[in-house]
């Protein structure tokens, strides 16, 4: 007994792996007993031939910008992870071992000790000789470097206020990207955000001036604000579209989102 | 250039003792193919970077849970599809719904045609084509248009994808058929203006 629900489910399957349905013994009675089906199966042929002949090619410049920012991204969660590891590489240098490991034998123990004896001791020497009149100068000349600041963690260099900034820019970006522009109340809203941002940019840049790509990147973001706020009503369909373009063509939301560190808790099942 | 399963076991586990470069060309094994399953799920470049990236981080965060007891790429899919569907949309004020609605501007200039001076025509066929399916994809619910991504442009099998998704066997064949009965329906190829 023919059931088109039945035997339209079974053969989705096959069509949309391009098998020849037709062909098969099985199906062919049904399909020639069942004009629906036939129908279905001849329109759902045609969509999914249309679905492999979409040209989804991408030029090997914009894959090898995705690539790079991709590739960006990974390193810089690489980095937030090995400072992660020096931290606490540096927290268990600076506990005694014997907190450590409760279970040291006795010689372990000494071995232990002796260390830390002889670190006091120099500890207690160099407060002496602290407490010793010596001129002002002299004291910034000896003043040690921190080692500490070996362990500080900074895997990314961007200010917590420069990050914030790059937050906002991308979404501005983002709005500007879906914006139509004939809704003249979205335009008034870019084009406030615009100015607010420029007015910001020159501090944003000098904070992240040890990073170049940043710097970089926020320039051309500037050359984007700037047409962004000097947009005019009368022009503003050419305008937003070559802004558009722009923003598409420098990767800039990528690159802005990139260099954003992210840590988010991930939980998989065990695979 | 694609590896050998040898080679991409031993990139697994020099990314998992920390090397993000082996972790990095992992990633170039698999970020294309993603990157055209996220393009035709979200139907724009921007999102379909956004999303590619979300998984790969994902997976690199993740790796060490990795036990290769499934190939890589079936774990990396596992990944995708829990990055799909958990995505959060930033706040957008000025776009809040526009995911749901069709793609106007943003589906056809974006993609990128090689021959589109020789075919012309042809390319102007395949936009429309192109922009017809996009929009009928979007308004596809997630998990649906997910699975229907998995099948037809992973060439996965339902038992993979039910065992992705954690769900049946008839429960993605039920899908399928849903996805496709609603696609084709709406359906219609543009004739091409001579």
């Amino acid at each position: 007994m023919h059931n088109c629900e039945e035997f339209r489910e079974r053969i989705t399957e096959l069509i949309i792996d391009r098998e020849e349905v037709a062909r098969k013994a099985e199906f062919q009675s049904e399909l020639l007993t069942c004009s629906s089906c036939s129908e279905f199966y001849v329109q759902s042929r045609e969509l999914i031939e249309a679905l492999d002949g979409i040209d989804l090619t991408i030029s090997d410049k914009q894959w090898n910008g995705i690539e790079q920012r991709l590739h960006a991204q990974i390193l810089n969660v690489a980095n937030v992870g090995a400072g992660f590891s020096r931290s606490r590489a540096a927290r268990a240098a600076f506990w005694p071992l014997r907190l450590l490991k409760p279970a040291a034998t006795a010689t372990s123990m000494m071995q232990s000790i002796v260390p830390l004896l002889a670190t006091a001791a120099l500890l207690l020497i160099t407060i002496g000789l602290g407490r010793l009149p010596s001129p002002i100068v002299g004291l910034q000349q000896t003043a040690a470097p921190p080692a500490q600041a070996v362990y500080v963690e900074q895997s990314v260099p961007l200010d917590p206020v420069t990050v914030g900034f790059l937050e906002e820019s991308e979404l501005l970006l983002r709005n500007v990207m879906k914006m139509a522009p004939s809704d003249v109340e979205d335009l008034a809203d870019a084009k406030k955000a615009a100015s607010e941002q420029l007015a910001e940019l020159d501090q944003r840049k000098e904070a992240a001036a040890e990073v170049p790509p940043v710097v970089g990147m926020m320039e051309t973001y500037e050359t984007i604000l700037r047409d962004l706020r000097n947009v005019d009503i009368g022009s503003a369909d050419e305008d937003i579209g070559d802004i558009q373009k722009r923003i598409q063509q420098n990767g800039l939301i990528a690159n802005m989102k990139a260099f954003q560190p992210r840590i988010s808790e991930v939980s998989f099942s065990l695979r | 250039m694609a590896i050998s399963p040898a080679e991409e076991a031993e990139l697994v586990s020099r990314a998992q003792h920390g090397d993000a470069d082996a972790f990095c060309r992992l990633a170039t094994q698999h970020h294309r193919s993603l990157y055209v399953l996220a393009l035709k799920y979200s139907g724009n470049h921007h999102d379909a970077e956004d999303l590619m990236q979300d998984v790969m981080l994902n997976a690199y965060r993740a790796i060490h849970q990795f036990k290769g007891m499934s190939s890589f790429r079936t774990w990396l899919a596992r990944i995708m599809v829990n990055s799909f569907l958990n995505q959060r949309r930033k706040s957008d004020p000025l776009a809040p719904t526009k995911r749901q609605e069709p793609m106007e501007e943003e589906s056809e200039p974006m993609f990128y045609s090689k021959n589109s001076e020789r075919h012309s025509e042809w390319s102007v066929h395949n936009g429309l084509v192109m922009k017809q399916i996009l929009n009928l994809l979007a308004s596809v619910p997630e998990r649906q248009r997910l699975m229907f991504l998995m099948k037809h442009q992973e060439g996965m099998t339902c038992e993979e994808i039910a065992d992705t998704m954690g769900t049946s066997v008839g429960t993605v064949k039920k899908t399928l058929f849903r996805v496709v009965d609603r696609l084709r329906q709406h359906f219609a190829i543009p004739a091409v203006k001579g």
